[in-house]
């Protein structure tokens, strides 16, 4: 190769390997980025590019949430059963780590679509959601793989236990929080 | 001679056997990650050509068994150091995009930086007889090392602003969420929580400052040092250790690595075939 060929392709791929380190700099910090800029930054690191480093030290969560289930077949309920223990999953699995993920989307929806009226707790928002129909989707599949009899309705419920704050005593509260039934078709 | 050419065959083979490990971590629960009784909801993305290729595992599960076993025999393969080894390591990137984007939720944030880092690394070629890549090998090694740096000052600017964090409480949070932390040590977490604090400001300390202190040559061997402990402890402590090896991803593009041309100054042998 000529020499000045060859210095001309050291600038050409020395050019694109800064635009590439730029974009995906830009891409790391799209939520912050005016409006203008952030489709550009989007749509160069999503989804070849993906830099969720936002995600990583974002807000922890001040309690550990579980997502629970029971069910109903030929008119007797079951008692309740983590989502992911049930099928002999441990706390450190991949199936913990999918099921956290889906407890994460429902804290979302308990937090902003989670309302009173007439003094009882309205659910239609939430079962309404994506994420609703992920951990019904979750459990029911996970029931199918390891060839479980197929329930006639099914319950979640989120268990969730409060982490103390640092300055206070270190003691647990534990709650629920119970979706309402859902009938299988 | 092996001092010399082993750095970057070193950093090439530790990427494509980490994505060979992560694929085979994976192996048992396959079947629920990517399979026909894959536990993920799914639901429309977007139309465009790049969406539809990238998630074409995620919409098309039969192919799986394909991706899945190609993903490991490429990522192997990209670990040897060879003119034609770009071939392999672009199909373990393009196969790792597939099987990333159909259960994103499986892994954690390492995956998408250990692919980021394959895609630059896919075209390095130690050794090489033609001298322009040895070029883009420099080139290609400052990228992997730009890589790591965003990834830092991301983590320092959202640490930073992050009550959680500057309050010295995230990790005192993270040990308390059961998936989190490692189960041998659930029953000692009482134990641990007065490190939290420590540990927490520390590594705030260390992300900020890594910006900043890595480019002065008598600073890195601290930071290089200093991250290999925080590998180590939190290999102890956290249940998801392929993000703890990843970090060594961040490190080994900073270690030691003496150029070419400096190699021809000091009249060392720069190439395996010039050793008598």
């Amino acid at each position: 190769m000529k020499p000045t060929s060859k210095k001309l392709l050291i600038i050409v791929l020395t050019a694109i390997a800064f635009m590439h380190v730029v974009m995906i700099g830009l891409g790391s910090f799209s939520a912050q980025l005016p409006m203008w800029l952030k489709p550009v930054a989007i749509d160069y690191t999503y989804p070849l590019f993906p830099q969720p480093w936002q995600t990583v030290t974002s807000h922890i969560p001040t309690s550990d949430a579980q997502l629970e289930f029971r069910s109903n077949a030929h008119g007797s309920w079951s008692e309740w059963q983590d989502a992911s223990a049930a099928f002999d999953y441990n706390n450190n699995s991949v199936a913990e780590r999918i099921e956290q993920g889906i407890n994460e989307e429902l804290r979302w929806q308990i937090l902003n679509n989670l309302y009173v009226e007439g003094g009882r707790q309205q659910f239609d928002h939430i079962v309404e959601s994506s994420s609703y129909s992920k951990a019904l989707y979750y459990v029911l599949r996970l029931h199918r793989y390891y060839e479980k009899p197929m329930p006639d309705t099914l319950q979640l419920r989120m268990a969730l236990r409060f982490t103390p704050e640092p300055e206070n005593a270190y003691t647990f509260q534990r709650t629920f929080l119970e979706f309402p039934k859902y009938t299988l078709p | 001679m092996f001092r010399t050419q082993s750095r970057t065959q070193i950093l090439c083979a530790f990427i494509y056997g980490w994505l060979a490990l992560q694929s085979l971590v994976l192996f048992f629960d396959k079947d629920i990650l990517w399979g026909l009784s894959n536990v993920f909801f799914r639901f429309g993305q977007s139309d465009r050509f790049v969406e539809n290729a990238v998630l074409r595992l995620y919409y098309q599960a039969e192919i799986f068994p394909l991706v899945y076993y190609g993903n490991i025999v490429t990522a192997v393969l990209g670990m040897l150091n060879h003119r034609w080894s770009f071939l392999p390591r672009l199909l373990a990137w393009a196969s790792g995009m597939l099987l990333y984007s159909a259960a994103s939720a499986a892994y954690g944030w390492s995956m998408p930086l250990m692919l980021n880092m394959a895609l630059i690394a896919a075209f390095i070629h130690d050794d090489s007889p033609i001298h322009w890549r040895n070029s883009l090998n420099s080139i290609l090694l400052w990228t992997l090392r730009l890589q790591g740096v965003i990834f830092f000052l991301a983590m320092a600017a959202f640490q930073w602003g992050a009550s959680q964090w500057t309050s010295g409480t995230a990790l005192y949070y993270q040990w308390h969420l059961d998936y989190s932390l490692r189960g041998s040590l659930h029953a000692m977490r009482e134990l641990l929580l007065p490190w939290a604090r420590m540990l927490t400001y520390a590594w705030m300390l260390y992300c900020s400052s890594f910006l900043l202190l890595i480019w002065i040559k008598g600073c890195r061997r601290m930071l290089i040092g200093a991250g290999l402990g925080f590998t180590l402890v939190y290999g102890l402590l956290w249940s998801n250790g392929m993000n703890v090896i990843a970090l060594l991803a961040l490190l080994l593009p900073w270690m030691h690595w003496p150029t070419q041309n400096k190699l021809e100054r000091n009249g060392e042998p720069t190439s395996i075939k010039e050793v008598p």
